[in-house]
């Protein structure tokens, strides 16, 4: 959060309490309130990220909730807290649940005590029902190898969020540190920094990703990675042009006389003040993430099957576009709605943050 | 081998329609004798000199534009080729063979076709700077190979084996091109020179060189000149197309007149408006099969054991693949030799799904199920103490395999039932390839295609191949080593063909491979291309193959180009 001392300086003029409390960032936030089409691709990024998180909840072939062999039995919601990092170690399914095999669908049946997933497939489970039309059984549909549709669809939700939050978290990070320093001291370190913008800004980021992808382990958290390490240039020129504007300013010359270090500068006083548009670039980022993850594992390079993601999910229902065009359907969808809203998001932040805007009531 | 028996058909346009194997007629004047035949190659080929050559496009391309001394037929049958050979005689201790060429032979710039040529290309394959490893496996059994006149060559054969005929189809390149800017460059690749004269090639078979537009096409068109039966078009346009999806499309509309359909085309693709109008499908048994090949030269602790590799071949569910991922149209492979083939063992006895009967043998085995997760282990003692392995492996797949990712998701579904923890990793095609030759991988899915002769697996199997042959999972067995030594020195075809049935049965039994499927040709063909024959190879790669397609004069083939 921003530091309060200096916004206040930097909006000294007001004196009310209430403005005085009044940050960057919650500027930003009530312009983006006003903005619809952001609360809309907000509330779908939100809906998504619900999704991704209670996956095991909506679609699994284990139940949520059951009474098996004399006691209560919860599954599915192990498999959600599991998705905390970390908290797989302590956190483990009881037995027979976390035996590899066991069929949870046959062994409880239709116990009545039993609470099941809306869906109750799980994401890599196969049938003998082989590109099986939309049904009751089957919302979506069924692949080649009989896999629920929708249950992948939803699974694959996971592999978006993810892709999205962590690589523009890494960009984010390199971004700022690189940007903020070439800001901050300027001259060669500037220069520096700025030539490496543009030499990775010169490269086609997607056939750069692509080249890198051939050579290690296609796998999630390498393409994570190679994606952070790809898109930090965008939010390095921003935070280095806010950088650079703010320095200057009074409430700097303060913090230095006061003996603050430039790292305690940067991170305390200019960082907070300079977030509010790079919030708009990593939200676009987000976006360029989700596509690019949907391209790789287009083409084999991302997520590898048979874990699911929307990639692959429209990579195996443009091949079977021919005898099974509903299957295109539930990545197409997923994948437009996820862009959009992030678009959208970004979008609204950047009106948020625009000084010009901001001054209209 | 034509394909007599007519497919059932699964729905779509007509399968071997009689049109499509009818002869030409020998009326020639009913022959369209000026249409163009537009062929489909699935990527650029790598280059067009012939000693080269390794890849499918490349070869098709070869088949049109240089005439080969011997030829095999549909039956996988050796001959010489009367275009070019007068006689092939070996001695009587088949150590050595006299080949006489006929005379008035030239290449397409007029230039003759001479004993020479053949030397100086064998001279080239076997110089270890020139980059040919396909042409030089068969070409390296021949000792010496020299020209006492201009008609006739001498080969020296390194031993007395039957197959020393295959290895004397030494793929001939002009002396008088290759020769000129050899001292410049040794490898025939690298000197502009070169470059050029391996992309625009002066041959000597029924077609030359016209035009290679990179990723386009490439245009040949007939020579005169040619002395064999002289091919019915009187041009053949191949067009690259890498993406299937696009082969069909352009396939319907008129743009190529056949391609190699994926199963799915084949099987449901085929039914609609657009493909029945111009199209018809032609299928016939191949002598290809798909595997899983087990890495097991103990670099993992799983598949040197003989009786977990035949648990895993029990868990496999071959039905249920061939139904889902094939879509019905391939057969179930009962090991290394199709059923249609003479070498083929009927005692062969297949591996029956039974996931029951597989965690048994696995048990039985030592990898015991445990009672906390329910993945398999096995504890096994270490100088350091006893070790915990859990039964986990990952399976290699081409990333550009349509199938494969099927096959894997059926197995792995499977596996997991009786405790054994299957990844699968999908690799680009030539990281996939390297990685088989260095070892480094505990299973991978891929498919061979039979050669010429049973003894091309030579380097499949024996355990010497190992090092530096395709024997990529490490499979060793005395007896089968034995077996293709004693093959190699028979003469007797019924005797030969018994060792190779023999290797055939005890490789299934060693399971060194999960034998998934059997690949029929699955080929679309322009309703109007007629004189098709399918051989162990497809309707390509044999002799006289494409040359022997035809389309009528009242109702030819046509292009939109």
């Amino acid at each position: 959060m921003p530091n309060n001392t200096s916004s206040a300086v930097e909006t000294g003029a007001n004196r009310t309490p209430r403005r005085r409390r009044e940050t960057q960032t919650y500027r930003t936030w009530r312009q983006f309130r006003r903005h619809r089409t952001g609360l809309f691709g907000l509330s779908i990024i939100f809906t998504l990220m619900l999704i991704a998180v209670s996956a095991p909840l909506i679609a699994g072939n284990q139940p949520i909730a059951c009474h098996f062999d004399g006691q209560w039995h919860f599954p599915a919601l192990v498999d959600v807290a599991n998705k905390i990092p970390f908290l797989s170690f302590v956190l483990n399914k009881s037995k027979p649940f976390r035996f590899a095999g066991f069929d949870a669908k046959t062994a409880v049946g239709d116990d009545e005590s039993a609470i099941w997933p809306v869906v109750r497939y799980g994401p890599l489970e196969t049938t003998s029902d082989g590109l099986a039309r939309p049904s009751r059984e089957h919302w979506l549909g069924t692949d080649e190898v009989g896999r629920d549709l929708l249950a992948r669809l939803v699974h694959g939700a996971v592999v978006s969020v993810k892709v999205g939050v962590v690589s523009m978290g890494i960009a984010a990070v390199l971004g700022v540190l690189l940007g903020g320093a070439a800001g901050y001291f300027g001259g060669w370190t500037d220069a520096l920094i700025s030539r490496l913008i543009e030499v990775v800004m010169c490269f086609p980021v997607f056939f750069l990703i692509l080249s890198i992808m051939v050579w290690i382990e296609p796998d999630i958290n390498n393409v994570m990675v190679v994606i952070g390490l790809t898109r930090w240039t965008g939010i390095a020129r921003y935070t280095r042009a806010e950088f650079l504007r703010l320095k200057s300013q009074d409430f700097v010359a303060a913090a230095v006389v006061s003996g603050a270090g430039p790292l305690r500068i940067m991170l305390r006083h200019l960082l907070p003040n300079a977030m509010s548009p790079l919030w708009g670039t990593i939200a676009f980022g987000m976006a360029q993430a989700v596509l690019t993850e949907a391209g790789l594992s287009w083409l084999g390079f991302g997520v590898q099957w048979p874990e699911p993601s929307w990639g692959n999910l429209l990579r195996s229902a443009f091949e079977h576009r021919g005898v099974a065009p509903a299957m295109i359907a539930g990545p197409s969808v997923a994948i437009l709605l996820t862009v959009l809203a992030y678009n959208l998001v970004g979008d609204a932040l950047r009106d948020a943050t625009d000084p010009k805007r901001a001054a209209t009531p | 081998m034509q394909s007599a028996a007519v497919e059932p058909d699964v729905g779509g346009a007509p399968i071997n329609p009689p049109s499509l194997s009818e002869p030409a007629p020998a009326d020639r004047s009913l022959v369209a004798d000026d249409a163009t035949l537009y062929l489909c190659l699935k990527a650029n080929p790598r280059t067009l000199n012939p000693i080269l050559m390794s890849s499918d496009p490349d070869n098709r391309v070869r088949e049109l534009i240089y005439d080969p001394l011997f030829t095999f037929n549909d039956r996988l049958e050796w001959a010489i080729n009367d275009a070019l050979v007068e006689s092939y005689r070996e001695s009587d201790d088949h150590l050595s063979a006299e080949l006489k060429l006929r005379d008035g032979a030239t290449w397409h710039d007029g230039r003759p076709f001479t004993a020479d040529d053949v030397v100086f290309s064998y001279q080239q394959i076997m110089d270890d700077r020139v980059p040919c490893p396909a042409a030089r496996t068969g070409t390296d059994q021949i000792v010496s190979c020299d020209a006492p006149d201009r008609l006739t060559v001498r080969f020296r054969f390194a031993r007395a084996m039957p197959t020393n005929r295959w290895y004397a189809a030494v793929p001939v390149i002009p002396r008088h091109i290759y020769e000129q800017h050899k001292a410049a460059d040794p490898t025939l690749t690298r000197d502009e020179y070169y470059v050029k004269q391996n992309r625009e090639p002066i041959g000597n078979g029924p077609y030359r060189f016209v035009r290679w537009l990179s990723d386009d096409r490439i245009e040949l068109a007939r020579w005169d000149g040619y002395r064999g039966p002289r091919p019915h078009f009187d041009r053949v346009i191949l067009r690259i197309v890498p993406d299937p999806s696009a082969r069909l499309r352009m396939f319907e509309r008129g743009l190529i007149h056949e391609f190699e359909t994926t199963p799915l085309q084949f099987a449901r693709e085929t039914d609609s408006e657009g493909f029945r109008a111009v199209g018809v499908r032609g299928t016939a048994p191949q002598w290809k099969y798909i595997y899983i090949c087990w890495n097991q030269d103990g670099s993992n602790p799983f598949f040197a054991d003989r009786d977990v590799r035949r648990a895993i071949c029990r868990a496999i569910d071959y039905d249920r693949i061939l139904q889902q991922a094939y879509d019905g149209l391939y057969e179930r492979s009962h090991g290394i030799h199709h059923s249609s083939a003479p070498m083929f063992n009927p005692q062969i006895g297949p591996f029956e799904f039974d996931l029951n009967e597989a965690a048994a043998m696995l048990d039985r085995a030592g990898w015991i199920r445990s009672d906390d997760d329910g993945w398999r282990y096995k504890t096994t003692p270490t100088p350091n103490g006893d070790e915990r392995k859990r039964f986990q492996f990952t399976l290699n797949v081409p990333a550009e395999s349509a199938t494969s990712p099927a096959v894997a998701a059926i197995i792995q579904n499977d596996l997991a039932k009786i405790g054994v923890q299957m990844e699968t990793r999908s690799l680009e095609f030539s990281t996939f390839t390297q990685m088989n030759r260095e070892h480094q991988f505990e299973a991978a899915i891929s498919a061979w295609s039979f050669g010429k002769d049973p003894d091309d697996e030579w380097n499949l199997w024996r355990t010497e191949s190992y090092r530096d042959g395709r024997n990529y999972g490490g499979y060793s067995n005395a007896r089968v080593d034995e077996l293709f030594e004693k093959a190699r020195q028979c003469f007797d075809e019924r005797q030969r063909t018994a060792h190779y049935a023999e290797i055939s049965r005890i490789i299934y039994d060693d399971a060194p491979y999960a034998f998934i499927a059997n690949v029929p040709t699955l080929w679309a063909f322009n309703r109007h291309i007629r004189g098709v024959a399918f051989s162990p190879r497809g309707p390509v790669h044999f002799f006289p193959g494409v040359r022997n397609w035809w389309t009528h004069r009242n109702d030819p083939v046509t292009a939109d180009d």
